[in-house]
C-alpha cells in the first residue's frame, strides 16, 4: 500500500470506530451493555479480519504498516473487539501453515466466520505427547487472549523432548472446558482451558521455532500501536480539560506545573511514535525486525501508562470516578504493559542484542 | 455475609489492654491477645467484596469493639479525652493491628482525627462534650463537606450559602448548595460543613464552619462510584437545610482558618497509622516476593529504593509527633506538609511497583477485601485507591505549591 492508500485506510477505520465505538458506548460496555459482539460483526462485515491473510484466501495481504494503523485506531477507541488474536492466527497460518492447514482454517478465519483465541507467549505450556498420527495435550492453558466467544484457540504446548509448538483447538467440537478470567480492563478478555489428555490429529500442530517469534513480533507491534493511539487520545482529552477547568480564577492549564507535565508526556509520545514508525518500516522490509519492535513497545506502553496515570491526577476528583473515561485508558495502559512481553522482558531482548 | 455479626448500639466495656499500659511489653501481649479474641479469624474472607451496607455494618461493629476496649480514641491526647498514649504505645498498637491484619476503621477517620482537631482548637465546651462523646459513646460517623464541584483545590471559592435567620423563634442558619466527593458521606451521621456566610467579603473571609446533621430535612446524599468499582464517596445536595446556630464552630466568617487545622490533621496524624501499616506490609512483601520477583535484581533495587523512602517518611512522622507533643495545637506544621506529599507519592509508586511485578495475576478482576485500608490483597485496587492520597486533602500539586511558596518563599505563580 502506498501512503495515500494507507491514509485512506486510516480514515475509514477511524470513521467506523467513531460511529460504532465512541467512548460513551465503551463506558456502557463496561457497565454490561455488550459492545464486543456488535463490533465483531462490524469488523467482519468490513473485512478487517482478512487484513493479514493472502489474497488467495479472500484476504488483503496487508503488511505491518496497515496493521499498525488499524491497531492504533483500536487503541484510540478503546475498542473492546477481539480482533488481535484472529489477525495473528491468520498471519501464522499464512506464513507457516502447510497447505492442508491453510485450506482448513485460513478462509474461515479471514472471512471472520471463525474467531481465534491465542494463549499468551511465555505462558506455561501444555504438555504435548505425540503418538503416530495423533497428539495428546495435558494441562491447563492459562492466559488465553479473547477466549470468550471464540471458535478456535491456538495454545502453546511443549513435548518432553523439548519441542515447542502451537496447537489449534476447536473449542466446540473438541469438547474442552473453557473458563472466563475477567480482566480489570474489560475492553479485553482472558480465559483458560482445562485439557485432560485431549487427543487430536497431528495436523492440528503448527510447529517451528519461528512461530513464537512471529507471534511476539505481531503482538508487540499491535500493543505498541494501540498504546500510541490510546496515549494520544487521553493526552488530548486531558489537555482539553486543562483548557476548560478553572480554579483560583484561572484555567488550570495555565499552571506551569501542569503544562510541563503535558509537555513531557507529549515528548514521550512523539518519541515512541518515531520508534514505532521506524520499527514498522523495518518490519515491512524484514518480518523478523527485532529488537526494533521491542524498543517501540517499551517506549509506547511506558509512555501510555505514565500518561494515563497522570491523566487521572490532572482531572482531580472527576478523574477518579467510574463514569469518567480516564480509568478505562489507565486500565488498558496497565494491561498493555504486560501483554506480549513485559517491559522488563523487552528490555532484556534489547540488552542481549546490545551486549552480544 | 456479615449477618452473623451483630451491630450493637450500646456497648459494654470489655477488659482493655490499656489496663497494662504501665509496662510496654505487657501492653503488647495484652493487646495481641485482645485482637486474637476479638477479630474473627475469617474476617478477610468474609469481607472480600460485598455490598456497601455490609462494609458499613462491619465498620460499625469493629468500631464498637475498639470503643468497648477504650482503644478507638486512645491516641487522642488526654485533653481531648483520650489516653494520651506515648509514641511507643501507639507504635505498638499499629504494629500489632497490622501484623494481625486487623480491620482498619476507615469509616471513622473524620470522627477520630478531623473532628477532635477542629473542636479542640475552636469548638465550645458544649460542642466538645456533645460531639466527642458522640464518637466515643455512640460511634457516630462524621464526613467532611468541604469540596464542591467548582471548588476543589481552590476551596475558598466555595459557593454553598448559609444565611442566618430566625424561624419560629429559633436561631438557625439556612443552607443551600452542593458538596461533593464526601468520603463515606452516605453513612455519616454528622457533617463538617464549610459554607459562605458573607457574599461581600473577600473569598476566604466570608466562610463559616458548621456542624450539620446529615439526617436533617433537605439533605440528599448520592453515592458516586469510583474507579475501583466501589462507591466510597458521595455528592451531597443541600436544599434549605436548617442548622441550629449553636452548631457554628468558632465565629461567623472565621471558618477558613479553622478549616486549616482540620486539614493539618489530615496531612499529618492519619499518615502515622498508614505508614506504620505500610512498614509491616513491606515485611510481608519480602516474605512473599522472595521466591518470585525478588530474584530479579532490577526489581529488588527498585523495591529497596521504595524501602528507603518508606523509612524516611516514618522518621518524618516521628519528628512531627515530637513537635505535636511540644505543641498540641500546632496548626500547619512544615513537617506535616512533607509527610503528606511524600507519603502520597510513595503510596502510589509502591502500589504501581507491586502491580507491575505481579504480572497478569494482578490484572484479573476480583473482589478486594474491604476494611483493609490500602492492603486489600488486590493489587490493582490498591494501586487505584492510592489516588485518594495524591488527589484529596490537598493534591500533590497543591502540596508542592505549599512547599515552594509558603516554605521556600518562592514568588506565587
Ligand atoms: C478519594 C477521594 C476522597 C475525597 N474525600 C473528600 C472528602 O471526604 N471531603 C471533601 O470535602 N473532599 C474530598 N475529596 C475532594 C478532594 O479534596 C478534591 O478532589 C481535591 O481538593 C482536588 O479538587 P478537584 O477534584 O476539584 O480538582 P481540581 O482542583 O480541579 O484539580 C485538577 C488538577 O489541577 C491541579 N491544580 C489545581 N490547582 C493548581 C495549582 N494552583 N497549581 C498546580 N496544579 C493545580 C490539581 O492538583 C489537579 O491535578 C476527595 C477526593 C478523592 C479523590
Amino acid at each position: 500500500m502506498d501512503e495515500n492508500e494507507l491514509a485512506m485506510l486510516g480514515d475509514s477505520v477511524r470513521e467506523v470506530l467513531q460511529s460504532e465505538c465512541p467512548h460513551d458506548m465503551v463506558l456502557r460496555h463496561v457497565d454490561g451493555e455488550d459492545l464486543r459482539e456488535p463490533l465483531w460483526r462490524t469488523v467482519k462485515d468490513l473485512g478487517w479480519t482478512a487484513l493479514s491473510a493472502g489474497e488467495e484466501y479472500g484476504g488483503l495481504g496487508l503488511g505491518p504498516d496497515a496493521l499498525a494503523l488499524l491497531y492504533r485506531e483500536l487503541g484510540t477507541a478503546l475498542a473492546p473487539v477481539p480482533l488481535l488474536p484472529t489477525l495473528i492466527a491468520s498471519e501464522l497460518l499464512y506464513r507457516f501453515g502447510n497447505a492442508e492447514q491453510r485450506s482448513e482454517w485460513l478462509g474461515g478465519i479471514a472471512a471472520g466466520e471463525r474467531r481465534v483465541a491465542l494463549m499468551q507467549m511465555g505462558a506455561t505450556p501444555l504438555r504435548l505427547v505425540r503418538s503416530g498420527s495423533s497428539v495428546k495435550l495435558y494441562g491447563t492453558a492459562e492466559h488465553v487472549l479473547e477466549l470468550k466467544g471464540a471458535d478456535l484457540a491456538l495454545v502453546l504446548a511443549r513435548s518432553d523432548e523439548g519441542e515447542t509448538a502451537r496447537v489449534m483447538i476447536h473449542l466446540q467440537e473438541d469438547g474442552v472446558v473453557a473458563f472466563e478470567q475477567p480482566l480489570v480492563d474489560v475492553t479485553r478478555s482472558f480465559g483458560k482451558l482445562r485439557l485432560d489428555a485431549l487427543q487430536l490429529p497431528a495436523g492440528r500442530v503448527l510447529g517451528g521455532p519461528q512461530l513464537e517469534h512471529a507471534i511476539a513480533c505481531h503482538g508487540t507491534l499491535a500493543i505498541a500501536a494501540d498504546s500510541t493511539g490510546g496515549a494520544d487520545t487521553i493526552l488530548a482529552l486531558t489537555v482539553e480539560y486543562l483548557k476548560t477547568r478553572e480554579q483560583f480564577g484561572r484555567l488550570i492549564g495555565s499552571f506551569q506545573a501542569l503544562k510541563h507535565r503535558c509537555a513531557d508526556h507529549k515528548m514521550a509520545l512523539v518519541a515512541a511514535e518515531a520508534i514505532l514508525d521506524d520499527a514498522v518500516s523495518s518490519t515491512a522490509a524484514d518480518q523478523e525486525a527485532w529488537p526494533d519492535l521491542s524498543a517501540a513497545k517499551v517506549a509506547a506502553s511506558e509512555a501510555y501508562a505514565a500518561l494515563a496515570q497522570d491523566a487521572v491526577q490532572l482531572h482531580g476528583g472527576i478523574g477518579f470516578t467510574w463514569e469518567h473515561v480516564c480509568h478505562l485508558f489507565l486500565k488498558r495502559a496497565k494491561l498493555n504493559q504486560s501483554l506480549f512481553g513485559s517491559t522488563g522482558w523487552h528490555l532484556d531482548q534489547i540488552g542481549r542484542q546490545l551486549a552480544a | 455475609m456479615t449477618d452473623t455479626i451483630p451491630a450493637p448500639s450500646t456497648i459494654e466495656q470489655t477488659e482493655s489492654p490499656l489496663a497494662f499500659k504501665e509496662d510496654l511489653g505487657a501492653f503488647r501481649l495484652a493487646l495481641r491477645s485482645w485482637i486474637e479474641r476479638t477479630v474473627p479469624k475469617d474476617w478477610r474472607e468474609r469481607h472480600c467484596g460485598g455490598t456497601a451496607e455490609e462494609f458499613a455494618r462491619f465498620q460499625r461493629w469493629w468500631f464498637d469493639q475498639l470503643r468497648a476496649a477504650r482503644l478507638a480514641n486512645s491516641h487522642w491526647p488526654v485533653e481531648w479525652g483520650g489516653e494520651g498514649l506515648s509514641l511507643a504505645h501507639r507504635i505498638v498498637i499499629f504494629e500489632e493491628m497490622a501484623r494481625a491484619q486487623a480491620p482498619s476503621a476507615e469509616m471513622f477517620v473524620i470522627s477520630l482525627y478531623h473532628l477532635p482537631a477542629t473542636l479542640f482548637a475552636h469548638g465550645t465546651a458544649a460542642q466538645r462534650e456533645r460531639f466527642l462523646n458522640g464518637v466515643v459513646e455512640q460511634g457516630e460517623v462524621w464526613a467532611q463537606g468541604f469540596s464542591e464541584p467548582n471548588a476543589g483545590s481552590d476551596l475558598a471559592s466555595l459557593r454553598t450559602r448559609a444565611e442566618r435567620k430566625t424561624i419560629d423563634g429559633r436561631d438557625v442558619y439556612v443552607v443551600n448548595g452542593q458538596k461533593t466527593w464526601s468520603s463515606f458521606g452516605m453513612f455519616a451521621d454528622w457533617y463538617l460543613l464549610l459554607a459562605r456566610t458573607d457574599l461581600t467579603a473577600r473569598k476566604q473571609a466570608g466562610i463559616s464552619y458548621f456542624i450539620m446533621d446529615m439526617r436533617a430535612p433537605g439533605v440528599t446524599v448520592r453515592p458516586i462510584r469510583q474507579i475501583t468499582g466501589e462507591s466510597e464517596f458521595a455528592e451531597v445536595f443541600l436544599d434549605n437545610v436548617e442548622i441550629p446556630a449553636e452548631n457554628l464552630i468558632g465565629k461567623e466568617n472565621e471558618g477558613w482558618s479553622i478549616a486549616q487545622s482540620t486539614l493539618a490533621a489530615e496531612r499529618g496524624l492519619i499518615i502515622f497509622e498508614a505508614v506504620e501499616r505500610m512498614a509491616i506490609a513491606f515485611e510481608r512483601e519480602v516474605e512473599m516476593g522472595r521466591g518470585t520477583w525478588m530474584k530479579d535484581t532490577a526489581y529488588l533495587r527498585e523495591f529497596s529504593a521504595l524501602y528507603v523512602k518508606m523509612k524516611s517518611i516514618r522518621l518524618l512522622v516521628r519528628r512531627m509527633l515530637k513537635e505535636v507533643e511540644r505543641d498540641p495545637h500546632m496548626g500547619g506544621s512544615e513537617t506535616a506538609t512533607y509527610i503528606k506529599l511524600g507519603f502520597a507519592v510513595l503510596l502510589q509508586a509502591y502500589n504501581e511497583f507491586m502491580l507491575r511485578v505481579s504480572g497478569f495475576d494482578a490484572q484479573f478482576e476480583k473482589p478486594a477485601i474491604r476494611s483493609a485500608g490500602h492492603h486489600t490483597a488486590n493489587r490493582f485496587v490498591d494501586y487505584l485507591s492510592s489516588y485518594s492520597w495524591t488527589i484529596s486533602g490537598g493534591s500533590n500539586e497543591i502540596m508542592r505549591n505549599v512547599v515552594a511558596e509558603r516554605i521556600l518563599g518562592l514568588p506565587r505563580g
